[in-house]
């Protein structure tokens, strides 16, 4: 049972403790050893989605500024648009605000799972954010999108484009679909969002495999 | 001293057993979710998503699911005409709901890319609904009337470009439902084939691994099925055939006719059907009729002719009058040089310029690369030494390999080919910054005063995110340029690849299996240097009329590339002028009609003769198909401009036109009410309830990072050993 490592670290620990016990704290210490490693990749994961919206939001105040300001930055190379840090490989594109719960997310262009371990994301064959067309953005249920497993019909989203104007979106519809369906992703004939993450919101180990898929309408185009 | 390890062990005991109790219970959880996985699939036999349509379908809605379950279908008859280049295809299916319930339903068409659907009629039990093209919000509105107040409504609208769905509400139970569908579309041309595609396949089923049959029966009892006396006499059908297929299984009963009738203004070589055998009988010269009866459902129709070969191009001429305008379709032939050995001899290829651009992102990684680099091999062996090249490859940045284009002599060509070599696939795709270099640099090349055909070709797998942009480049600054563009896997944008060739008097190209890739490029590079009209012109030979073409600017004529050109004049006369440049040297012919609904054959050179053809293809709409498809290909380009400048002025008048020739487009919808309420109040429409989920295709991102399961076992497994390491030192104590 027990190993010569062990029995090393045992004579060192305590030589005045008996033998007969020591099996047990050290089997115990090193769970706990064990628990903390297994605690730093979700803490990591978790740590990461929100440290990385203070980053974002700083980048996305200074491109706003820049574009006040009417600095003529190289904005048309992808590379040197303003990077929350620099070895992003994506960059902001919007900013979205849940009216109810009153939080805000930096989106990020490209939905990749790189880019969405870090922030919501923008499905670039999508329309642009505030444009005219659907404007398709999808995050984590467990770390930003957590917010929407109570969002209801009716409610407001704002989004922010990168020329400041800010477009309020009324919810016109909450589908729950699966995954397969990427009937979200057409084109409509107005100016909306559609926001997806997955379903249900309940903490478990399995993939899962169906969407919230909630849709807003610009509320000008409403009236 | 003997009794404290015992009293120590439910310590650990007590502590550990949370544990692996934990560890149990993630290991069960994920065999039970293998097991219900199994299940799913049994309960998925007859479930269906939009996107695994692949013939016309009948689908019934089920609540808070998007998938859909299949109604059986009993019969389709399908009547084709073609005009030349035009086919004008009628569907009628027939389809039963089993169930005991009133249902919701959806009938989906995948339509073959170029038609233009017109026209829809659902037959409900003995009552008939006819379409009607409205606004799309219009018709929105009137079908959720319709919804509410129990009237049977059909809408139709069209999401995807090859996909037509139309809703169908409030299907009575064991009801049968006649679904008629009219639609236009141009024939495919590929190496002097004229080909025609009817989707006729099975939708696929997903069978269990168990197969138990059962479980469909569960879903949707069995066929019943009522032969009725038909009251209007059916060409190809009848009642006693009915009564056959409602002994078997619905599955497998699924019968078709086809009846064709192709109008081809000249003789032809061979008329062939691919996955069928059918009867072809000529009725007069440049007429036949086929058909095609009692098929069981399992391949798409597929039907291709042949024109006689002939040494010089052939201009076919289908023209046909819609209120006071006239509508035409040109169909140039291009001749096949090897029949004429005199032309041969002496004949003179205009000297070219190829731009070969190319992916080297990551995506393109091992194989495809490998057989991209293989196509350029080809590229280069297709060029003769007067002619010049460049080559630009690109991911994340472009980069060129020449400074400028240089000719092909054979160092440049060993030059290239070990560049070509070298590159290696990584980073992103930005395709505007290398379609940016390749039409910027091209400009440079000009100002040598070459008159070369500067052409260019553009391979990538990569999705297109601003299509918009990238559109109005290439329109600004493709100049006299031909642009061909080649998607490679199943992410190309076919949209944006397709329009952008258009803009560039090019043509497009789509390989999915990159093992096809050299084949392929090898016939775009040969036909690349076969040009055989090139900067064509039509014109009026009355100053008075107008004349509007579609494709404009027209692209030019390859060997054994047809030249489809769709155009409508305004005016009493019709006949114009078309010039080009043949062999090196300037060529016209003229286009005469000389009556309405004639079809003429025009040879060059010398006039073969014209043969008359009487169109009924839409005698309730009386629009002419060849006016219905002009109208198609006039609502694309809006609807380019709609997508490329935003501009509201393009969706009105793609709105005008979809009214006047009776079409569906993204704006407007096909809708067809009952008056007379069927369904009774107090029932309410069902959609049942079941799991969904099925593999296919393209899927939505996933969106979990599971962190809080891996978090919270953690934290929990540091918990019990913290505490029972606490209570140790108790134990000690007690010692």
């Amino acid at each position: 049972m027990i190993n010569t490592n062990s029995t090393k670290i045992a004579v060192n620990k305590s030589t005045v403790d008996k033998l007969s016990k020591k099996p047990y704290e050290i089997i115990l210490l090193s769970l706990i050893v064990i628990a903390c490693l297994l605690l730093i990749k979700p803490s990591y994961l978790y740590a990461k989605s929100v440290l990385a919206q203070v980053l974002l939001k700083h980048a996305w105040q200074e491109s706003q500024h820049e574009y006040q300001q009417e600095i003529q930055p190289q904005h048309q190379e992808k590379d040197q648009r303003n990077r929350p840090w620099h070895w992003a490989d994506s960059y902001p594109v919007a900013k979205l605000t849940y009216k109810k719960k009153n939080v805000s997310w930096i989106i990020m262009a490209g939905m990749t799972g790189r880019a969405m371990a870090f922030a919501p994301t923008w499905l670039e064959d999508s329309a642009k954010p505030n444009q005219y067309g659907n404007t398709v953005i999808s995050a984590h249920n467990d770390s930003h999108f957590n917010v929407l497993e109570n969002s209801d019909v009716g409610e407001e989203f704002l989004l922010e484009d990168p020329q400041g104007q800010i477009l309020s979106y009324r919810v016109m519809t909450i589908d729950i679909v699966s995954q397969y369906d990427i009937s979200s992703y057409l084109f409509q004939d107005e100016t909306m969002i559609t926001l997806i993450t997955c379903y249900p919101f309940k903490v478990t180990n399995k993939a899962k495999t169906q969407r919230l898929v909630i849709q807003a309408v610009h509320v000008d185009s409403l009236r | 001293m003997k009794f404290s390890p015992l009293i120590f062990n439910l310590f650990i005991i007590s502590g550990i057993t949370p544990i692996i109790t934990l560890g149990m219970t993630l290991s069960m959880s994920s065999h039970v979710y293998a097991v219900e996985k199994n299940n799913h699939d049994d309960a998925d036999y007859h479930q269906v998503s939009l996107n695994d349509v692949s013939s016309g379908t009948l689908l019934f809605k089920q609540s808070n699911s998007k998938r859909f379950l299949q109604a059986p279908q009993l019969k389709t008859q399908v009547e084709i005409e073609i005009n030349g280049l035009v086919a004008n295809v009628k569907v009628k299916q027939k389809f039963t709901n089993t169930s005991n319930n009133w249902q919701h339903g959806v009938y989906a068409f995948p339509l073959p890319d170029n038609a233009a659907i017109n026209q829809l009629s659902m037959r409900v039990g003995d009552r008939v609904i006819i379409g009607e093209i409205q606004e799309k919000k219009q018709a929105r509105k009137t079908f959720n009337n319709a919804k509410k107040s129990g009237k049977k409504a059909a809408l139709i609208e069209q999401y995807r470009p090859n996909l037509f769905t139309t809703q169908l509400a409030n299907i009575p139970p064991n009801e049968e439902v006649e679904v008629e569908l009219s639609y236009f579309q141009q024939v495919d041309y590929q190496a002097g084939e004229f080909s025609l595609h009817f989707p006729m396949a099975i939708t696929p089923r997903y069978q269990p691994k168990g197969s138990k049959t059962s479980a469909t029966h569960n879903l949707l009892p069995t066929l019943i099925f009522q032969a009725r006396a038909e009251s209007r006499a059916e060409k190809h059908s009848n009642t006693s055939s009915f009564e056959q297929y409602s002994t078997t299984d619905p599955v497998q009963g699924q019968f078709i006719d086809v009846t064709v009738d192709l109008f081809s203004g000249a003789e032809l070589e061979q008329v062939n059907s691919i996955n069928h055998s059918l009867i072809a009988e000529q009725q007069e010269l440049g007429h036949y009729r086929l058909k095609l009866v009692n098929q069981l459902i399992e391949k798409d129709f597929k039907l291709t002719w042949q024109y006689q070969p002939q040494a010089l191009p052939q201009i076919l001429n289908f023209q046909q009058t819609y209120q006071n305008k006239k509508y035409g379709l040109l169909m140039v032939l291009p001749g096949l040089s090897e029949l004429n050995e005199n032309s041969a001899a002496n004949k003179i290829t205009p000297l070219r310029e190829l731009t070969f651009v190319l992916d080297t992102s990551g995506s393109m990684a091992g194989d495809s690369l490998a057989q991209a680099k293989q196509a350029f091999k080809y590229a280069l062996t297709s060029l003769h030494e007067h002619d010049s090249f460049q080559l630009i490859a690109f991911n994340s940045y472009p980069t060129k390999l020449f400074q400028a284009p240089v000719l092909a002599s054979e160092t440049n060509k060993q030059q290239a080919w070990r560049f070509v070599s070298a590159l290696e696939s990584t980073g992103g795709t930005e395709i505007k910054s290398a379609l940016d270099l390749v039409l910027n640099e091209k400009l440079t090349a000009k100002n040598s005063k070459n008159e070369k055909l500067q052409q260019i070709v553009f391979l990538t797998d990569g999705a297109v995110g601003n299509e918009a942009e990238i559109f109005s480049d290439i329109a600004k600054k493709i100049g006299s340029k031909r642009l061909f563009t080649v998607g490679l896997g199943t992410a190309p944008n076919r949209y944006f690849m397709k329009k952008a060739a258009e803009i560039g008097r090019g043509s497009y190209q789509f390989i999915s299996n990159h093992n096809e890739l050299v084949k392929q490029m090898d016939r775009l590079f040969t036909k690349l240097s076969q040009p055989v009209l090139t900067d064509l012109n039509m014109s009026l030979n009355n100053p008075n009329g107008v004349l509007v073409t579609t494709p404009n600017p027209i692209p030019d004529v390859y060997a054994n590339e047809p030249l489809f050109l769709s155009y409508q004049v305004t005016g009493e006369q019709s006949d114009s002028l078309l010039t080009g440049i043949y062999q090196g040297e300037i060529w016209s012919i003229n286009i005469e009609n000389y009556q309405q609904e004639n079809v003429d054959a025009n040879f060059l050179g010398s006039l073969e003769g014209n043969k008359t053809v009487s169109t009924k293809a839409t005698e309730e709409l009386n629009i002419p198909p060849l006016a219905t498809l002009w109208a198609r290909r006039k609502i694309a380009d809006h609807y380019r401009q709609l997508m490329l400048y935003k501009e509201s002025k393009a969706k009105d008048n793609i709105i005008e036109l979809a009214l006047k020739y009776h079409l569906v487009t993204p704006f407007t919808s096909l809708v067809a009410v009952e008056k007379e309420v069927s369904r009774p109040h107090h029932q309410t429409a069902n959609a049942k309830q079941l799991k969904n989920m099925l593999p296919a295709g393209q899927k939505l991102p996933s969106t979990a990072l599971n962190w809080q399961w891996q978090f919270n076992g953690a934290i929990c497994l540091l918990l019990m050993s913290v505490i029972s390491l606490l209570l140790i030192p108790q134990r000690k104590n007690n010692d």
